[in-house]
């Protein structure tokens, strides 16, 4: 996570005179993931998502705190952190990779973009290649609007599901990402 | 014990405990206002906490209910309505984040100095805290 620090530090101490180095970042980004199964369905929400965009090199960095997932039931949270995320030991997870579809003349210009997100998720300490289609949205005040759904599957990153709930929680789970970023 | 007596001690635990499960099963996460207060510490203290040592102060604070002292650099209401605050720690490039719970938005303006009560989560570019409410 100090890399994800020095990122930021990097991107502050750039001159503003280089404004073809800009970046964008944001601490409030929002993602919310669902499971929806016959038996019932879960929504959780996490709106402290730290992020930096780079749209010179395309580099695309977010890490969130597992336990600033919210629920709307206090055991479902509960049982989130302690039995499934294990989030004492595994406090974050982690995306580092690159956007495809944005060039940096494209970041200073009004309108929506088509993106492909390529890199490495680490959710409960299990790292995975993944790659994601997504749009950005430069708005006329410069400001970006990044968009994406898409799906983890609990068993690729080594998550298990006891089986007495198993029928409750999707095997598939949607996960929705939307961040607002401004220039740093 | 007479069988109709089994019977009826047998449905009343089973009802008690549905309700009981029932109501486990829908209870919605505590609000902070009404939860005492773990540890007090100044902004500047939390982070410097987390900045020494992560890992212990993990163990210290993460889902501790924590009073924060500050001074708020900035106070902004998000798209779904929610206040997220910064309190000032000192150093430029991490603060403490505060979340408030959904109708407890305080009127703050930056240079105020605070008392925030929240959930400790953790530290990424900042030290979190999330179901926040306003201590006065």
């Amino acid at each position: 996570m100090k890399t994800f620090r020095n990122l930021l530090l990097a991107a502050a101490i750039v001159p503003l005179a280089l404004s073809a180095q800009e970046r964008f970042g944001t601490r409030n980004g929002h993602i919310a993931f669902f499971s929806e199964t016959p038996m019932e369905n879960i929504e959780a929400n996490n709106r402290k998502v730290s992020s930096v965009l780079d749209p010179n090199t395309g580099a695309l960095q977010f890490a969130v705190l597992i336990k600033a997932f919210e629920f709307e039931k206090a055991l479902m949270q509960e049982h989130f952190n302690e039995n499934y995320m294990e989030s004492n030991t595994f406090p974050k997870a982690e995306f580092k990779g690159t956007v495809v579809g944005l060039s940096a003349e494209q970041a200073k210009k009004a309108g929506t973009y088509p993106v492909t997100v390529q890199g490495d998720l680490t959710i409960h300490g299990v790292t995975k290649a993944v790659e994601h289609k997504g749009t950005i949205t430069v708005n006329a005040d410069g400001t970006l609007k990044a968009v994406s759904d898409f799906i983890v599957k609990p068993e690729d990153h080594g998550i298990k599901i006891p089986g007495v709930v198993r029928k409750n929680i999707a095997e598939e789970i949607t996960v929705k990402v939307r961040i607002d970023y401004t220039k740093l | 014990m007479r069988p109709k007596t089994m019977i009826a001690v047998a449905a009343t635990v089973a009802l008690v405990g549905g309700v009981y499960a029932w109501l486990e099963y829908n209870r919605k996460p505590a609000s902070t206002s009404d939860l005492s207060t773990e540890i007090s510490i100044s902004a500047a203290d939390l982070l410097k906490a987390f900045a020494d040592d992560e890992l212990t102060a993990n163990v210290r604070f993460n889902d501790r209910v924590i009073e924060v002292s500050g001074t708020v650099i900035s106070s902004d209401v998000g798209e779904d309505g929610r206040t997220e605050v910064l309190l000032d720690t000192g150093d430029p490039l991490a603060n403490v984040s505060c979340s408030f719970e959904p109708g407890t938005e305080p009127q703050w303006r930056a240079g105020t100095e605070v008392r925030v009560k929240g959930i400790c989560t953790g530290m990424l570019m900042d030290v979190v805290l999330v179901r926040c409410t306003p201590v006065q």
